[in-house]
């Protein structure tokens, strides 16, 4: 498979002298890959993110994205990053909604009739069109999340990350935000997400990779098989989904079940023991 | 606190134009100083330091008297950088209604000062003085030398001989002969209160960072690298 | 300071023929009424252009009761200078309407005009560094603002303030302060961390003022009016 990042045993020294140790397993992510990255707080999430990003250099370990050392030679790869980070107020820079979705076009040096395009091509996607000339502190927290991904996505980037994409939307919002993500990446857009919260990676994610404070990453998988590795979660400070610690209680007392990540499945399982008896 | 709040109209036009021209050559040394600093690391700064400059004036210690964080940002920043925060800063408040658009040279170059002078008289004590007595003495020092500079500022605003001359010629009662000294008596009496408060409040606000994130006060924010 | 969030709103909101006027013609317009002021050797002309100018800012609908409390702090320097000068009442009426005439100009301006348009205006005159500096201090500004806000309504809440208390409170302000700087110079590194991964290079914002409209008529007119009168009545 073609592997856009690989990161390797990662080491790294804050200057307060903080020390980050994440010499588990790799961090690989496929051409396609819609990837989640799960950990409690103080694994090294953002940490890994950031070392993606070139944003900070390795003092030991190997970090390769789209082939080359990113803190090295960000410039060489960044039109072909996207990035949405956790604090949205942190990413819009620009005083206005267009000025900062023409952001990077701009000083990427495209033209203005092609930016104009993209820029209005991408906030039709999103549905922001009548925030266009809007001052963005007057936005509210899911307009300027919205306003802040589209300047990722103006670029159509082959890889998206995310950091924490999903804190402070509520439930409706979470799912139109899914929605559009895996809409992204059937157009063949290859997604890396951090997140707490695994009810959402069981609906989007193809692999989980499940980080520990000092570990780095201990395991890896589909959702499926992370969520059956309930120990593994709970060392890492995250508790599995209620579905799957249902399904593995019912298990213990000797109910035949499969673990379903999905509400659908489960409720499937559920219908077929209850009608069956068994 | 020197901010001026004096509108358009009041100084006489070379006085104004002269700080425009001052402010330039000031501005154009200070960025060819600037000039291999990262830019992306730059703007940051300028942006959050000229805002808290600005959200620093909205907090009225005594009626009518702001304090203005100009000798923090330039201890945290550096003078080149304090420099041209206090421009900014200056422009904003112009933009606001606070003092004319024709004075933002001479504010800049009094506030520009502040920032200049609170870095240097700060990291010249090092060493010698806590950190809370370095920056109360930086304000102090500045203020007062600064303070002065407005009332020489607007002395030379009463040498105006063409509104002297209007003046006498309309016979409206004006001496033509006009004295700063009660606007010097009005200033220096209460920005001595003001100096001391903005000097104990300036004095903690640095004890405060020192004690908190004391690598700020390193020289770290303003060191100069090249861009990519 | 002049409630700045108050002004942005009624900046970015308001719809009336003083709004719709292009960003030059209002930025023209504040320039003939600070020239009139500068030219100016009699009150009368400035009291017509005051006046003048707060007809135009009722028919407009813009808040004209608070610019005019507004643009009257600007009496307090006009007075402190007229008393060292030591003017009769001519003096002081010829320095009052030369403050608050261009400062009721720069109020109609910035209540009619929202702050990035403005600085996209101006910043097509300075370099790069100041123009970026100019509209990440916007952007920054109302983020700091309400992080004082929440220091300050801690520090109530937690019994930090006192009437009276002079010591306990300036001590307190600058527990506050010192956060506030703290968190600025941390926001400026993730913002340093966003525009290199965002691409920084040269544009923070457009830039240039945009063309001429059908409602500009009204502002240099008005402008124009206010510098004519000055100079015919020296």
């Amino acid at each position: 498979m073609d592997s856009l990042v690989t990161v390797s045993c990662l080491k790294h020294i804050y200057p307060d002298t903080t020390e980050i140790h994440m010499c588990g397993l790799d961090f690989v992510v496929n051409r396609g890959e819609r990837v989640a990255i799960l950990g409690g707080n103080g694994s090294g999430k953002t940490t890994l993110l950031y070392h993606v990003l070139g944003l900070l250099a390795p003092d030991e370990g190997r970090v390769s994205v789209f082939g080359v050392n990113p803190s090295v030679q960000y410039n060489a790869i960044r039109e072909r990053i996207g990035v949405l980070l956790q604090t949205v107020d942190e990413q819009i820079l620009s005083p206005t909604v267009w000025d900062d979705i023409s952001f990077s076009p701009r000083n990427y040096g495209y033209k203005k009739e092609e930016i104009e395009t993209m820029v209005g091509q991408v906030m039709s996607e999103l549905g922001i069109q009548h925030l266009r000339d809007k001052i963005c502190h007057y936005l509210s927290g899911g307009e300027k999340r919205k306003v802040a991904l589209a300047g990722a996505l103006v670029l159509r980037p082959e890889l998206l990350i995310l950091d924490e994409p999903f804190e402070g939307l509520d439930s409706r919002s979470r799912a139109e935000l899914v929605t559009l993500l895996n809409t992204q990446n059937r157009e063949g857009m290859t997604i890396v997400m951090s997140t707490h919260d695994l009810n959402l990676v069981a609906s989007f994610a193809d692999r989980v990779y499940v980080l520990a404070k000092g570990r780095g990453v201990v395991t890896a998988g589909t959702p499926a098989e992370i969520f059956m590795q309930a120990d593994a979660l709970r060392a890492s400070n995250i508790d599995p989904p209620l579905l799957t610690e249902l399904f593995l209680k019912l298990r213990e007392h000797g109910v035949t079940v499969n673990v379903p990540t999905l509400v659908d499945q489960a409720v499937n399982d559920l219908v077929r023991i209850i009608k069956t008896g068994e | 606190m020197t901010h001026m709040h004096i509108p358009d109209g009041i100084l006489p036009v070379w006085l104004w134009a002269l700080g425009f021209i001052l402010l330039s050559l000031f501005l154009g040394f200070t960025l060819h100083r600037l000039r291999t600093m990262d830019m992306k690391k730059m703007i940051p700064l300028l942006g959050t330091l000229s805002a808290a400059m600005l959200v620093g004036m909205s907090i009225p210690i005594l009626p009518g008297y702001h304090i203005n964080l100009s000798v923090v940002t330039g201890i945290l920043i550096g003078p080149s950088l304090g420099f041209v925060a206090a421009f900014i800063a200056n422009l904003i408040l112009a933009f606001m209604g606070h003092g004319g658009i024709t004075v933002v040279g001479l504010n800049t170059l009094l506030l520009g000062s502040e920032a200049v002078l609170g870095h240097t008289v700060f990291y010249l004590f090092t060493k010698r003085l806590p950190v809370f007595w370095r920056a109360a003495l930086a304000t102090l020092m500045t203020l007062f030398i600064t303070t002065t500079i407005l009332i020489g500022i607007v002395a030379m605003a009463h040498i105006d001989p063409e509104m002297l001359h209007h003046g006498e010629d309309h016979g409206h009662g004006t001496t033509g002969q006009g004295s700063v000294s009660t606007f010097a008596m009005l200033v220096l009496t209460i920005g001595a209160v003001g100096w001391i408060i903005e000097a104990a409040i300036t004095g903690a606000v640095v004890r405060f960072i020192s004690q908190v994130k004391p690598d700020l006060l390193g020289h770290v924010l303003h060191e100069k690298k090249t861009g990519e | 300071m002049i409630d700045v969030a108050r002004i942005d709103h009624w900046a970015a909101s308001g719809t009336g023929f003083f709004h719709r006027a292009s960003v030059i013609s209002k930025m023209l317009f504040l320039l003939f009424v600070v020239a009139a002021a500068v030219l100016a050797r009699s009150p009368y002309p400035l009291m017509a252009g005051y006046f003048g100018i707060l007809l135009v800012a009722v028919l407009a609908r813009l808040p004209w009761t608070r610019m005019v409390m507004l643009s009257l702090y600007a009496v307090v320097f006009a007075l402190l200078y007229g008393i060292s000068l030591r003017g009769g009442w001519w003096l002081f009426a010829l320095l009052i309407f030369k403050a608050i005439t261009p400062s009721l100009a720069m109020l109609t301006l910035i209540v009619s005009t929202p702050y990035p348009k403005i600085f996209s205006f101006i910043s097509a005159a300075l370099p790069e560094m100041l123009a970026a500096g100019l509209f990440m201090t916007y952007r920054t500004l109302f983020i700091l603002l309400e992080l004082m806000d929440n220091f300050v309504a801690a520090i109530r809440l937690r019994g930090g303030f006192s009437p009276g208390s002079l010591y306990k409170n300036s001590s307190n302000i600058s527990k506050g302060l010192g956060m506030l700087l703290v968190k600025a110079v941390e926001r400026a590194s993730r913002l340093y961390a966003v525009m290199a991964v965002r691409g920084y290079n040269g544009s923070m914002a457009q830039q240039g003022g945009g063309g001429l409209h059908r409602e500009d008529y009204l502002p240099l007119g008005a402008g124009s009016l206010v510098l004519m009168l000055a100079i015919l009545w020296r």
